[in-house]
């Protein structure tokens, strides 16, 4: 039993068997709490009809085409930091501000400097990712071993050599928390931002799919996005960062 | 008994606690806006309050829009509700419990487009970008009657519509992000007032014929547990379109504190051509009648059990 106890697979059992159970209680209006089944069914329905797959590649393009660009200036402020102390200074205050702001709330001033656009959930989400990104790359470059850096100086690495080689593989694991903490913000940042305005037509994004079965109070289908959302987070944890966990612990020595 | 089973035994009875104990009270969901003016005055008043004998307290929710007022229906929160009528009716074919009242007001809505460039929807560019509030809202549904008799297709322009609420479809109409804004009042007499827009196509254009554009709704369950109140509502609303006619200017005084509004500004508003407060109900035919054929409704196909007797 303890065992069980210990397995994902027997927890989400028993969540879809809670939820049933609650649903053929009564005790709730549909609405409120649709059967499981309805909701595995309209998203069946939708994936055949291609609206699903349609606005997951569109949520998932959006991430891509803003993550790349959000790792390329955190990589180059790291590196300009590393360079010039003014420049430091600059990128920390600019964190230190712009971090824990919400990039929704950034929503309305893009709207009105830059016009309407998918542009403005790109700019979204370069907000949410880029500054974990910087701030976790510069604890990992502070904490580098200093033993890692003699290394490199007595053996007359350049400066470009020194960050590539010693520091940035220092900073490895930071990178890699950076990226998984602005992986989520990015997801909730391009579901929000496409809850918020979107084409009303199909390819609107996960985030336009959940919030158009709201206002056309589908709920199997606004639990189907939901649910699909988690899914994806689940598989993009198993099968991207926990598999690059395992290579950064393998070559720390911390697992054979 | 390990303190940590204690935990859902307490959270359970707080949720237990927070479902009941509504005892003598109604609630009703208020939104702001021109359209919504009689049910201001009506809770300013306390019209409501005398109606129902002054054994009930009314508690006012401010919501934001009519997808948080649905949802409120369904947490049993909501008693009554002021809302447009397709998303009335979307909500009523998809099971929920509730009845339309009776009207609220008329109101002229209209699609507002940079002025001389169409002069009708079949001039409208393929690329074309309309914003309207959302999918479902009565502009959308509007915009649909349209684009149906135009274009034979009801659909045809919906690839080119773009989600907004009024102030940020205000904003990008005029910064040029979109071409086009199906709006209410009072951004659509704010965008008719600049001298670059015009009105390409007005509501009633659309419809064919005058239509109510916001109406009051009762939950069955509000409707069955305390018989008297929709009559108290609705006999609470007529009073309060007759304040409005009887006393201008007190309740042009009530409105403006309420809207944040200038009272002159307020009054040009409120006594343009089609602003009606009127209890009838105009144009559920018509609405359900498209939303049907449309696929936009599965199971109302007629005002049968829609309406409160």
């Amino acid at each position: 039993m303890k065992r069980l106890a210990g397995s994902s697979l027997f927890w989400i059992v028993l969540l879809a068997l809670s939820w049933e159970g609650i649903y053929r209680s009564g005790l709730f209006h549909p609405l409120v709490f649709p059967s499981l089944v309805d909701i595995i069914m309209t998203a069946g329905t939708d994936f055949k009809s291609g609206e699903l797959p349609l606005n997951i590649l569109s949520s998932m393009v959006l991430i891509f085409i803003s993550f790349i660009p959000s790792i390329i200036l955190a990589f180059l402020m790291t590196l300009l930091s590393g360079l010039s102390g003014t420049l430091k200074a600059l990128f920390n205050t600019l964190a230190n501000v712009a971090h824990p702001l919400p990039g929704i709330a950034l929503l309305p001033v893009l709207i009105l400097w830059t016009g309407l656009g998918q542009h403005i959930i790109v700019l979204v989400v370069i907000h949410s990712v880029l500054w974990p990104l910087l701030v976790n790359l510069e604890s990992g470059i502070e904490e580098t071993p200093e033993i890692w850096l003699n290394l490199g100086r007595n053996n007359g690495l350049t400066s470009r050599e020194m960050f590539f080689q010693i520091l940035l593989p220092g900073a490895y694991p930071y990178l890699l928390a950076g990226l998984k903490i602005g992986w989520a913000r990015a997801w909730r940042a391009v579901i929000s931002a496409e809850m918020i305005f979107g084409t009303i037509s199909g390819g609107g994004g996960l985030g336009w799919y959940i919030f158009n079965k709201r206002i056309f109070m589908d709920s199997p289908g606004m639990f189907a996005g939901i649910l699909i959302l988690m899914v994806l987070g689940v598989l993009v944890d198993r099968y991207v960062f926990t598999p690059l966990e395992q290579g950064v612990d393998r070559r720390r020595g911390k697992t054979l | 008994m390990k303190k940590t089973a204690l935990l859902p035994l307490f959270l359970l009875l707080l949720f237990l606690t927070s479902c009941s104990g509504r005892g003598n009270r109604v609630s009703i969901a208020q939104q702001y806006g021109l359209a919504y003016a009689p049910v201001q005055i009506m809770k300013e008043k306390g019209f409501l309050e005398e109606e129902l004998g002054g054994n009930t307290t009314v508690q006012w929710l401010k919501l934001a829009n009519t997808a948080a007022i649905r949802e409120g229906v369904l947490a049993g929160d909501v008693d009554a509700g002021f809302l447009g009528i397709p998303p009335f009716l979307i909500a009523l074919d998809q099971g929920m419990p509730w009845k339309l009242l009776c009207g609220v007001s008329r109101s002229p809505l209209g699609l507002v487009v940079p002025a001389g460039q169409w002069s009708s929807l079949n001039d409208l560019p393929d690329d074309v970008r309309l914003a309207l509030p959302q999918p479902g809202s009565i502009q959308h549904i509007l915009l649909t009657m349209a684009v149906k008799r135009e274009r034979g297709q009801a659909g045809a322009l919906d690839r080119n519509l773009v989600s907004l609420k009024h102030p940020d479809g205000l904003n990008a109409l005029t910064s040029g992000s979109v071409d086009g804004h199906f709006t209410s009042p009072p951004y659509l007499f704010m965008e008719e007032d600049l001298d670059d827009f015009e009105v390409l196509l007005s509501g009633e254009e659309a419809m064919g014929s005058p239509f109510t554009f916001i109406a009051a709704m009762v939950t069955d369950k509000a409707a069955s547990e305390k018989k008297d109140f929709p009559g108290a509502l609705k006999k609470a609303l007529e009073r309060s379109m007759q304040f409005m006619r009887d006393n201008p200017e007190d309740s042009l005084r009530i409105l403006a504190a309420a809207y944040n509004l200038e009272e002159a500004v307020l009054q040009d508003y409120m006594n343009r051509p089609g602003m009606v407060y009127d209890t009838e109900i105009l144009g559920l035919d018509q609405f359900i009648s498209f939303m049907n054929t449309e696929g936009y409704l599965e199971q109302i196909t007629s005002t049968e059990g829609i309406l409160l007797p």
